[in-house]
């Protein structure tokens, strides 16, 4: 770790007037993490199940209603007024403000799976034949009404643009696992099946290093052709004139860091050391020479063959997790369903539905899923009022806040849970509640952190993942 | 500019996000114009007047905007050495002028 402060920093931490010795101090705290595993000050737990987490975040946010959160009585319920007991006149989107607020019953079916009975929709079957394995939460819950600040808020703690990522604090925290790969990978699916009009955006900040030193960053792989572009060498440069040039430049790098001491340049200095290691290690991890296609068409289903699909995704996070990348998240667009909901919902579930399964399957028979945290969520759930046209079979929701829908399986995680409930319309919590900040203090938790201790002091606050209202790992969950 | 985090200019934004990636040292090492850019500033710069020293801070200004410290025009001179071992005098200085244009002083504004 590197004790070193921009003169930016400088000013927002020690004020103006403070000495060089004080600034010694707070630079070596910001810099290093405190304490080891055992010293009671230590943000480490003396139990880390999780080793490494694959984070399938789902960005549009799905519908709870037609996936997870079961609701067979509001079918009685077609084209009723949801009652003001229960939306409370509670803030919505611009797009339902005013509106009146009509009862739009999910159209699918749900089966019990699993010895638990998990009623899972006929639209993830199988995710289902795996129900035994996933703890579903129903009872996740935000602050955030609009895609942009909701996924700012899964992925970094708060809605306000700019903070560390998780990715970005695991790799803080734990540090290395492999030396030849980054600790944090981003994965963007390059197409999906249910919504190519309505596209969200995804912005770098959400995989970014915020105030954390960069080289702690995501680093996004190209979503189609060639995951890593400028891997081989100009062809009249060989691995050993390029090994001679690094040596140069970083000697050359060494001599400004001696000169201004802007930590960024050690992040310039440990990027190209990786980027030479990654010409190496980047074309072993993404050939699939190796692999065994018919038995990976079974497990993540036909679209695995195709470059850029969620399900070659999820392959190539098994590939990433087995080579000891900590963090793996990959971003599948497409669940913004405000119409024409039903047949957009089936086309990214036929997208994540097997893959997620497969995923966990593969994890399971190499015997990774013990160690292995895998994480599904969207930015928030939808509402139980339909939006635009309503029929039985043919409705949109518009975005909901308040409740929806999420699981996790392995690392340490009691699989065929269901945590939480909802209330009859799938509109309120009723029991269980689950805040952003109190899923991503489990997460930590599973991989041995004490999301109250891991800080980083900037802008005057001891910051945080979970942020400054108080977090509680989700034990229920938990085996 | 994806490489670089650049926005994609669908909407405004108040700042760039702060990113270093090996992706981007990646693209400065091997993106074959960046790397066609210093062949042909050291063909001109062998063609110009000068010693090997002369030449060396010569390119450190055009590049940084300032002269290399004597530590740095040291390790320059060594690196030209080493350079020409495995090609001819154009690649040795290609080498050269591509290191320069990897440093982070050069891609980062202080």
């Amino acid at each position: 770790m590197f004790d070193l402060q921009t003169r930016r920093q400088f000013l927002n931490t020690t004020g103006m007037g403070l000495g060089s010795t004080i600034l010694g101090n707070i630079a070596a705290q910001a810099a290093t993490p405190k304490g080891g595993v055992g010293d009671p000050q230590t943000y480490h737990l003396p139990k880390a199940p999780a080793k490494r987490v694959i984070f399938l975040f789902m960005a549009g946010a799905p519908s709870q209603l037609d996936l997870f959160d079961y609701k067979p009585e509001l079918h009685k319920r077609f084209k009723e007024e949801l009652p003001e007991s229960i939306h409370k006149g509670q803030r919505v989107t611009a797009m339902t403000k005013g509106r009146a607020k009509i009862v739009a019953p999910s159209m699918f079916k749900f089966n019990p799976h699993g010895q638990s009975g998990m009623h899972l929709s006929e639209v993830l079957p199988h995710l289902g034949s795996v129900a035994d394995d996933l703890a579903l939460i129903k009872s996740t819950s935000t602050t955030a009404i609009n895609h942009d600040p909701g996924k700012t808020l899964f992925c970094t703690g708060t809605e306000i643009p700019g903070k560390a990522s998780m990715g970005a604090w695991l790799s803080y925290g734990l540090g290395r696992m492999n030396e030849n790969l980054p600790d944090f990978i981003v994965l963007n699916s390059a197409f999906w099946s249910g919504d190519s009009q309505n596209v969200q955006g995804l912005y770098s900040r959400l995989w970014g290093s915020g105030f954390l030193p960069s080289k702690h960053q995501g680093v996004p792989f190209q979503p189609s052709g060639d995951p890593v572009l400028f891997l081989s060498n100009p062809s009249n440069v060989s691995p050993k004139t390029r090994g001679k040039m690094l040596d140069l430049v970083t000697k050359l790098n060494e001599e400004e860091m001696a000169k201004i001491g802007d930590p960024e340049i050690q992040t310039t200095i440990a990027q190209q050391e990786m980027a030479f290691r990654m010409q190496a290690s980047i074309p072993d991890l993404t050939d699939l020479t190796e692999e065994n296609e018919i038995i990976n068409e079974k497990l993540y289903g036909p679209e695995v063959k195709k470059s850029g699909s969620f399900a070659r995704n999820c392959l190539l996070a098994r590939r990433m997790a087995e080579r000891g990348v900590r963090f793996i998240q990959l971003f599948h667009r497409g669940w913004d369903h405000h119409v024409g909901l039903p047949k957009k919902v089936r086309g990214q579930a036929y997208d994540v539905d097997q893959p997620c399964a497969g995923l966990i399957n593969d994890l399971k028979q190499r015997g990774m899923l013990d160690d292995t945290l895998v994480v599904f969520a969207g930015e928030f759930g939808r509402t139980t009022y339909g939006q635009g046209k309503l029929a039985r079979d043919n409705y949109g929701r518009d975005h909901h806040p308040k409740c929806f829908s999420t699981w996790m399986a392995g690392g340490g995680i009691k699989g065929g849970t269901t945590y939480g409930e909802t209330d009859d319309y799938s509109y309120n919590v009723v029991k269980d509640e689950v805040p952003v900040r109190d899923f991503s203090a489990t997460i930590l938790h599973q991989l041995g952190i004490d999301h109250d201790r891991l800080t980083f002091p900037f802008m005057g606050l001891d910051q945080k993942l979970t942020g400054v209202n108080p977090a509680k790992v989700v034990r229920g969950i938990l085996s | 500019m994806t490489i670089f985090d650049a926005p994609s200019r669908d909407a405004c934004i108040a700042r760039r996000e702060r990113t270093n990636t090996p992706l981007q040292a990646l693209l400065l090492m091997n993106e074959p114009e960046y790397f066609k850019a210093a062949a042909h500033k050291a063909k001109t710069l062998m063609a110009e007047e000068g010693s090997e020293d002369e030449k060396l801070i010569r390119v450190h200004e055009t590049v940084t905007t300032h002269k290399p410290s004597e530590r740095s025009l040291k390790v320059l001179k060594e690196g030209l050495t080493t350079f020409r071992e495995d090609g001819d005098d154009h690649f040795a200085w290609t080498m050269i002028v591509h290191t320069l244009l990897n440093q982070d002083s050069f891609k980062n504004k202080q």
